[in-house]
């Protein structure tokens, strides 16, 4: 009697300890998620000062800062994850293409306040990568318990779907590279 | 970044002529010390002749040991100004040889646990590598285990610690370690590693050959993250087959501190009854001084594109 009572309290309490540990695992990608946005949201508040600043010495590239301001509007108002993350993709690979084209422009380049912009800029860039990393960490993490034994019997029975990682865009992995912006 | 590009003709130009002439100091020396413990033999025999006892003898190991020791302890002095300090020098850096890393600092690094109950340091090298702040000085720290008869003391670290401005701004800790129990026990090494109650939080990085290594503890995930690039990954890796030996990292108030492993007493003069002008272990001193510098190249840290200048 008290060997199947016991055999019953054990199970009771892991199937608590396995359930709070998918909502551990599901609260932490939801704040990674969440760190994503702040990053983010750092990122739109940087980019019209440095539009700004860059308009004025760049003649040239004025299609450049008419597509940032018109997916920058996109980015505010975007709804799904999906969404968010094409547009977000989309500033970066723009952003990546001024820098560039900062190379033409030596009076910008000189500019202590471009200067200072800019490297807020690649800081953001590289903690908004950051921030995508600790997401994939997390969901991997939730992912786990979602299909190992015995957590995936719970999670089936409790809804805890699998999660999709941040695909992480080639030109972004090699995050060194603005660098290169500098070294001339 | 190296100042000194090749380092035999260094030797021959630069050291040289110095290595000779201590090398003709420590000959005066050691023929000093022969003559003394010729004459004190002869007296103790002769002791021993006319019927005293074994007394003798032992005064004359113990003012044996002492003269050496004295003499030794001025011609270190000298071999450190002459050699070392020479080699620093010439590195651009400078050179302290009775400084040591604070143990301030030892502790602020948080990388080893272990309160240190005894402290050692000298050879104290600071200045600037291209745009980064660098220290590294030589560290032994012991910790007492058990009491009464059973005191005894354990080394903690023994090896080169080394500081540097790090090149970006952060805010919170992040710890690097060498990956024991992982290695050891696998995943379930990771789980315990989970539990460390010493640490912050386990952070598990997608570098599955980093990981491998090093297990990394921090107060902030993302920070974490932002420090440890995929880049740093693994040029950190790369610094850790290029020393050859045990490191651990730590990223605390905007500095990144290495404790690396030798265990051996370095940027010392050999012993008396040897030469001082050997090649290979002045290389070898160097080679260490050389391997600290270099690490500002290997881990970048003279790249300043992030807001910190």
């Amino acid at each position: 009697m008290f060997f199947i009572a016991g055999i019953i309290l054990f199970l009771v309490l892991a199937a608590i300890l396995i359930y709070n540990n998918l909502v551990g695992a599901r609260n932490s990608v939801e704040n990674a998620f969440g760190t994503i946005d702040v990053m983010l949201k750092k990122r739109y508040d940087l980019l019209p000062n440095l539009v700004e600043v860059a308009k004025r010495y760049m003649k040239h590239e004025q299609e450049i800062f008419t597509n940032l301001a018109s997916l920058r509007a996109q980015a505010t108002s975007a709804v799904t994850t999906d969404q968010k993350v094409h547009v977000e993709n989309q500033i970066s690979g723009l952003m990546r293409n001024l820098m560039v084209s900062v190379e033409n422009y030596p009076d910008l380049k000189a500019s202590d306040q471009f200067t200072m912009l800019q490297r807020s800029w690649n800081e953001t860039e590289e903690q908004i990568s950051a921030a995508r990393r600790a997401f994939n960490a997390a969901v991997t993490s939730y992912n786990n318990a979602v299909d190992k034994f015995p957590s995936n019997l719970f999670a089936n029975m409790f809804g805890f779907k699998r999660k999709e990682v941040f695909e992480i865009p080639e030109a972004e992995r090699q995050n060194l590279s603005a660098k290169a912006l500098f070294n001339s | 970044m190296r100042k000194i590009q090749n380092f035999q003709s260094f030797y021959e130009t630069d050291l040289r002529l110095a290595l000779i002439q201590l090398d003709g100091e420590r000959e005066q020396i050691v023929r000093k010390i022969l003559m003394y413990s010729a004459i004190g033999l002869a007296v103790c025999l002769l002791l021993l002749f006319l019927g005293a006892s074994l007394l003798p003898f032992i005064l004359l190991v113990v003012a044996f040991g002492l003269f050496y020791y004295h003499h030794y302890r001025k011609f270190r002095e000298r071999y450190k100004h002459e050699v070392i300090r020479h080699l620093v020098e010439s590195e651009g850096l400078t050179y302290d040889p009775v400084q040591s890393i604070p143990k301030s600092d030892y502790q602020r690094s948080k990388i080893f646990t272990q309160h240190p109950s005894r402290y050692y340091g000298d050879d104290l090298v600071s200045g600037l590598v291209g745009k980064t702040a660098i220290r590294f000085s030589e560290l032994h720290t012991q910790q007492q285990v058990g009491s009464g008869k059973n005191k005894r003391y354990e080394t903690i670290f023994r090896g080169i610690f080394f500081i540097a401005d790090f090149n970006k701004k952060f805010v919170g800790e992040t710890i690097v370690l060498p990956d024991v129990s992982e290695n050891l026990l696998g995943s379930f090494g990771s789980f315990l590693q989970g539990l460390n109650v010493m640490r912050p939080q386990l952070v598990k990085l997608e570098d599955v050959e980093f990981e491998k290594e090093f297990v990394v503890y921090s107060t902030d995930q993302v920070e974490a993250r932002y420090i440890l690039s995929t880049a740093l990954m693994q040029r950190i890796l790369q610094l850790k087959r290029n020393v050859n030996t045990g490191i651990a990292l730590s990223f605390i108030d905007s500095h990144v501190c290495i404790a690396i492993t030798i265990r051996k007493n370095l940027f010392e003069a050999p012993h008396l009854f040897s030469s001082v002008d050997n090649y290979n272990q002045v290389a070898e001193y160097h080679g260490y001084i050389q391997m600290c510098v270099d690490i500002v190249e290997q881990l970048d840290l003279n790249t300043r594109i992030w807001t910190k200048e």
